[in-house]
């Protein structure tokens, strides 16, 4: 990539967190503080129960917010009108994908980052936090990019109305596969309880398949977009 | 009907053409090349040849579904083309897109702004877009135009949806115009006013503009140029004088329609009568053939209503139309 190439990645990110923030500046903040009002209650909270469980609720709404804010993007930029925009503005096609992604990633980071100042901020660590945090930071980010470029080409293809419902239907089908897979394979079951020892004794090289997995599903899911949207009538 | 390309366009008396003369040969503002498109619900657009020189405006026209927006998006690359080649300032308008883009203003028929931004969100957006982006020239145009600043887009009637996207366009110093419909949803005043812009925008030889529209009254003092497609076809590319004096309004009574509906290019009919388009080399013959044929000069509006009413249509079935 080259200083043109992200000149109009630049621009084009610029452009979409304005549409981020397309209905009202304050709904960005009111996203980037309510992990932070969960850990306000959790030090309120008392007991240590009620403490994790506020602190598995910050961990849960930033992976939300994450995963859910380029779409966010998307729907707003197609039912405000926005769309024939992105056909007259100076940047290739290819660009304004690679925009949305790395707009999408930059979120996620700053998602899982919260996600771990929330936990430093509720939880006391017996051992040093880094190995932890860094774990539960990566878990996030992890989630958040596999639910992201799963959605991502969907609102290249559709409406956004529709893509949020086959987003869902997706996301719901393969909960259901694994839940029945869980149940009605007794297989399955005993592989999980060995990727859950495993989980304890090697983390570190758990998380790093993972995040390497969500990286490859994002790099399809871009190569995806692309081609969509590079064939696509705006 | 055939097509007649364009030739050097004549001056007309509103003229720039006295700061041309003298410059060197440049590339038209836009050239586009037996540019085709097919839709796969039939609709075919093109083959479309035309130039538009530097310093002149150039008026779009056709019924409603003629194919005038997919020409322009054509133009943007905002869908691909099927056959042909667009250019720029003689920038290839796919390879160099980013290049072209910079030195296009775009106005819509509809906003593209988001609903949800403020008019200050929409110049934050052209800001991040143009390097060349101008906020006092912006804000003189939205003055001039009478564009609150401080609203929401959705809440500015369609009308100042149009200007605020107009006063965009001029602000980022866009050597080529291209305006999609822009006077639907604009006064009278405010479309003179619009026409006073576009004809200062030229003066100086160095921009050009594009301007779609089915009101042929906006163009009758304004365009130098004129391209004419009407069911996706390319009618006709050339000066405006031209265009007026290529044809004439021949009416008759019934009997006397067996003599024009061979040569028509296209045909109404009445219980009276008929009105008939015709080419002017072609009234000479006809009016040997039946001195009592009616001959009058044809309105850009004329041309259109008699090239697509459904008597047209049914005249061209019929083998009429050349």
């Amino acid at each position: 990539m080259n200083a043109v190439s992200l000149v109009q990645v630049k621009r084009s990110m610029r452009i979409d967190f304005l549409r981020l923030s397309a209905t009202g500046k304050s709904s960005v903040w009111v996203i980037v503080l309510m992990p932070l009002l969960f850990v306000v209650m959790g030090m309120l909270g008392g007991d240590e129960m009620t403490t994790f469980g506020f602190a598995g609720s910050a961990v849960g709404v930033c992976g939300m917010f994450a995963s859910m804010l380029p779409m966010i993007v998307a729907s707003n930029e197609e039912m405000s009108g926005n769309s024939s925009m992105n056909g007259i503005i100076p940047a290739t096609r290819l660009n304004q994908v690679l925009a949305r992604y790395a707009f999408m990633i930059v979120v996620d980071i700053l998602a899982a980052l919260e996600a771990m100042v929330c936990l430093v901020l509720l939880l006391h660590f017996d051992e040093p936090p880094v190995t932890s945090l860094i774990g539960i930071g990566l878990s996030v980010l992890s989630a958040a990019l596999f639910v992201g470029s799963l959605l991502m080409p969907l609102f290249y293809r559709f409406p956004a109305t529709q893509a949020i419902g086959w987003g869902f239907g997706l996301l719901g089908l393969l909960c259901l596969v694994g839940f029945g897979l869980y149940r009605f394979v007794p297989q399955s079951a005993f592989l999980a309880s060995k990727t859950s020892s495993l989980f304890t004794t090697h983390m570190g090289l758990i998380l790093g398949i993972v995040a390497i997995v969500a990286v490859l599903i994002c790099l399809c899911s871009f190569l995806i977009s692309n081609r969509i949207y590079a064939n696509k009538e705006l | 009907m055939r097509v007649k390309q364009m030739q050097t366009p004549t001056p007309n008396e509103n003229d720039h053409t006295v700061h041309r003369a003298d410059e060197p040969n440049r590339s038209p503002a836009l050239s586009l090349s037996d540019v085709s498109k097919r839709y796969p619900s039939g609709f075919t657009l093109g083959p479309v040849t035309f130039d538009l020189p530097l310093g002149y405006i150039m008026g779009l026209i056709g019924p409603n579904g003629a194919g005038k927006s997919t020409l322009i998006k054509l133009i943007v690359n905002m869908t691909s083309l099927d056959a042909g080649s667009i250019a720029v300032f003689g920038l290839d308008s796919r390879k160099d897109e980013v290049a072209v883009k910079q030195e296009l203003g775009i106005v819509f028929d509809s906003c593209f702004f988001s609903n949800y931004w403020t008019v200050g969100m929409a110049e934050e957006s052209m800001t991040a877009a143009y390097p060349a982006w101008n906020h006092e020239l912006f804000e003189r145009h939205l003055e001039r135009f009478g564009v609150d600043g401080k609203k929401k887009v959705r809440d500015l009637s369609r009308g100042m949806q149009m200007k605020l996207m107009l006063a965009a366009a001029l602000s980022h110093d866009a050597k080529l115009l291209i305006l999609d419909e822009p006077t639907s949803g604009l006064d009278v005043l405010a479309r003179d006013d619009l026409m006073d812009i576009l004809r200062r925008y030229v003066e100086d030889g160095r921009h050009s503009v594009l301007f779609s529209t089915h009101i042929t009254g906006d163009l009758e003092h304004s365009a130098d140029l004129i391209t004419y497609i009407s069911k996706g076809r390319l009618y006709f590319t050339g000066s405006k004088d031209e265009f007026d004096d290529s044809f004439r309004l021949v009416k008759g009574g019934p009997d006397q329609l067996r003599i024009v509906k061979p040569t028509a290019v296209g045909l109404r009919g009445y219980s009276t009568g008929f009105d008939a388009l015709v080419a002017t080399e072609d009234v000479p013959a006809l009016l040997r053939s039946d001195a009592r044929l009616l001959v009058e000069p044809v309105s850009m509006d004329d041309i259109i209503r008699l090239t697509n009413g459904r008597a047209a249509h049914a005249a061209s079935k019929g083998k009429v139309a050349r």
